[in-house]
């Protein structure tokens, strides 16, 4: 029993994707099959679920990266553009990841080296990665592709698995144990709860910090080896309104907007919640904004719940205390 | 770094203090004049570059162009005094405009007073993120980010795949945004009235100083007793009334109304906002930077556009000068932080 409420978020997401699996089937006859089911998670929610990979443990220790998008276009374009001039797929694989780690870092630098909100140092790069994917790739982008550098996003591995679905395990695999079964991930978790003690106590915040920028410009990178694939196009401009779905499932999967809370087993079940109500949704013929309005309204809903909970508490609470300030220590 | 240099400088600790508080303050109220000089200097380069860019047409273009932006800037600066963002002004544009304007389309007769209901949907949009983020405590970023998709939806239903032509609108709608009063264009005359307007009820009305004494420092302000929840509420309202103005002006000057208007207008009007020397840290900066700043970037875009510049400088240059404006404005707050420390030290600062 105790189990079972520790893991009640968790539950909740499962009983919601079941219920939102069952209305696609309503809707349509064909969707409950092996098939239907993996080629329309792999439509839906193979790109942003690699992101949002990366975007939690930036959550996770206390901020926050809206440029990851417009790395996935660099990516896009930079990908594309290795295509065009006949570049091996696994180096042209390889340079598309290390510019998105460049490109994580570099944000994540500016926030530690000038101690700047990551909101505002990412809106203001967002514009400049989208810019230099604009330089190289110009207004119509890309359309055409060497075989090889399609495969991650539209292949089928043995003629069942979306070669996309088995990279979101894999990403989900290694996640999973670098958040918790690593010192790095705990170190993350640490410093989105209290930055401060962790760096009283040694450890060496800024690292851990620049770390996660690059690793979620990482997880970007390789989102856009699959977007390419996926979507056969790479532009300047993909990928625009993505943002609002990987943040949602971070939030949805239960990652405490705050930092210092979430697992990544949350952030997976949040994004097939996610993948498969978009499905649906498809099938029902709503149109795009609309879709849109119910995922951003998830979202509110997803942080208002827990909050009102918790004012509610406090409020119920026998003894109204103001919280105790925080203890203040001598500068070192 | 910035501390070594201060204390390098082997003077008398009062003369140190006080040099280094000449210093800061200087910093602090020079910050909106170089935005300006960057302004002027842009415009001189823009002039010699570019053959049509100095003449009275293209500065009324200019004008017309930023007059909105001006206005929705300010509306961002005032949540962005409190801490907190809008992300949804673009959407909250495009509701308010659209069921605004469709509200005056079907009730002819009602004049000019209907442009009070795109700024009474705006306020309502206003109220909504509010309640989110001043009563529900939503990190702001969350809460307009969500309420972003959410405006734009509602707008898209309203719609329902239709537009508003503004040949079908009462003359008066278009007459707004082509009048002119003494020779000055309505629209940069509202733009202007809204700066000054806004810019003194921020430094003189209580609800003003409220706003800014929250931001820059929530803690204190609770502790000096001052409701956080309730101003930054208020400034969300605000907000939304000043977004729903711009919101007509947006739909007055557009040929024609759709639920996709003014995509992506909220990271413009934070850019304005940041690179006019509001904090993004909240308490400090004021609208009139703020509108410096959307000129500023109206005029980057007119110059770019006769140059024929690709878009790639455009995004390029609105994406560094956002960057270095916050980086400008760290050193700034960070040399404010070294001087309270010094001063505290000489007992001069409680």
């Amino acid at each position: 029993m105790r189990a079972l409420s520790a893991y009640r978020w968790e539950l909740l997401l499962v009983v919601l994707t079941v219920a939102a699996a069952a209305w696609a089937t309503v809707l349509s006859p064909y969707y409950l099959g092996f098939d239907q089911i993996t080629y329309s998670l792999q439509q839906s929610m193979a790109v942003p679920a690699v992101i949002a990979a990366g975007l939690m443990i930036i959550v996770v220790i206390g901020e926050i990266d809206i440029s990851l998008p417009a790395i996935l276009a660099l990516g896009n374009i930079l990908f594309a553009h290795f295509s065009q001039i006949g570049v091996p797929v696994w180096l042209a694989g390889l340079a598309v990841v290390a510019v998105g780690v460049g490109a994580g870092a570099l944000n994540g630098a500016l926030v530690v080296a000038f101690g700047l909100p990551s909101l505002a140092v990412t809106l203001g790069m967002m514009g400049a990665y989208r810019a230099f994917a604009l330089l190289i790739g110009g207004q119509e982008g890309y359309a055409a592709f060497d075989e090889s550098y399609i495969w991650l996003g539209s292949a089928l591995i043995g003629d069942v698995m979306p070669a996309s679905l088995v990279l979101v395990a894999i990403v989900f695999a290694v996640f999973t144990f670098v958040m918790h079964g690593t010192v790095y991930g705990r170190l993350c978790y640490v410093i989105g709860n209290n930055a401060r003690a962790a760096r009283l106590s040694g450890v060496r915040v800024p690292l851990i910090k620049v770390a996660a920028f690059a690793i979620g410009g990482a997880t970007a990178s390789l989102a856009s080896l699959v977007y390419v694939g996926q979507y056969q196009s790479a532009r300047a401009d993909n990928a625009s309104d993505i943002l609002l779905f990987i943040v949602s499932a971070v939030v949805l999967g239960g990652v405490d907007i705050f930092g210092g809370r979430g697992n990544v087993v949350g952030v997976l079940l949040a994004l097939l919640l996610l993948g498969t109500l978009k499905n649906g949704m498809g099938l029902a013929n709503f149109p795009g904004p609309v879709q849109t309005l119910v995922v951003g309204t998830l979202l509110v809903v997803a942080v208002l719940i827990p909050r009102l909970a918790e004012l509610n508490r406090a409020r119920l609470s026998p003894r109204r205390r103001p919280p105790a300030p925080e203890p203040r220590g001598q500068p070192p | 770094m910035i501390r070594r240099r201060a204390s390098a400088v082997d003077l008398p600790g009062a003369e140190r203090a006080g040099r280094a508080m000449a210093r800061t303050t200087f910093l602090l109220e020079n910050r909106v004049l170089g935005v300006l000089a960057f302004l002027v200097l842009l415009a001189i380069f823009f002039s010699l570059v570019a053959a049509n860019f100095a003449a009275v047409a293209n500065a009324n273009t200019i004008a017309l162009n930023g007059s909105i932006l001006v206005v929705v800037a300010c509306a961002e600066a005032i949540v962005v005094i409190t801490r907190n963002y809008d992300l949804s002004v673009g959407s909250v544009v495009a509701l308010a405009s659209y069921v605004g304007l469709d509200l005056v389309r079907l009730h002819p007769g009602a004049g000019p007073i209907l442009v009070l209901a795109p700024i009474a949907i705006g306020g309502l949009c206003g109220v909504v993120n509010g309640l989110l983020v001043a009563y529900g405590r939503i990190p702001s970023v969350i809460a307009t980010l969500g309420t972003l998709s959410i405006f734009r939806g509602l707008a898209y239903l309203y719609a329902n795949g239709q537009q508003i032509n503004g040949k079908d609108l009462p003359d008066w709608v278009a007459g707004t945004a082509s009048s002119h009063v003494f020779g000055l264009s309505t629209l940069v005359l509202t733009a202007v009235a809204v700066v000054a307007l806004v810019g003194l009820g921020l430094r003189y009305l209580r609800v003003g100083r409220q706003i800014y004494a929250i931001g820059s420092n929530p803690a204190a302000a609770a502790f000096y007793g001052l409701k956080a929840p309730r101003v930054v509420f208020q400034a969300y309202v605000m907000c939304g009334l000043l977004t729903g103005l711009a919101a007509f002006l947006f739909g007055a000057r557009a040929g024609y109304i759709v639920p996709y208007l003014a995509q992506g207008l909220e990271l413009t009007a934070l850019a304005a906002v940041v690179i006019g020397g509001v904090s993004v840290l909240g308490g400090s900066g004021n609208v009139a930077g703020a509108a410096i700043g959307a000129v500023t970037l109206a005029t980057i875009d007119n110059g770019l556009v006769l140059l024929g510049a690709s878009d790639f400088t455009r995004q390029f240059i609105q994406g560094a000068a956002i960057v270095i404006a916050v980086v400008v404005d760290s050193v700034i707050q960070r040399r404010v932080r070294d001087l309270l420390k010094l001063m505290r030290r000489r007992g001069r600062v409680g």
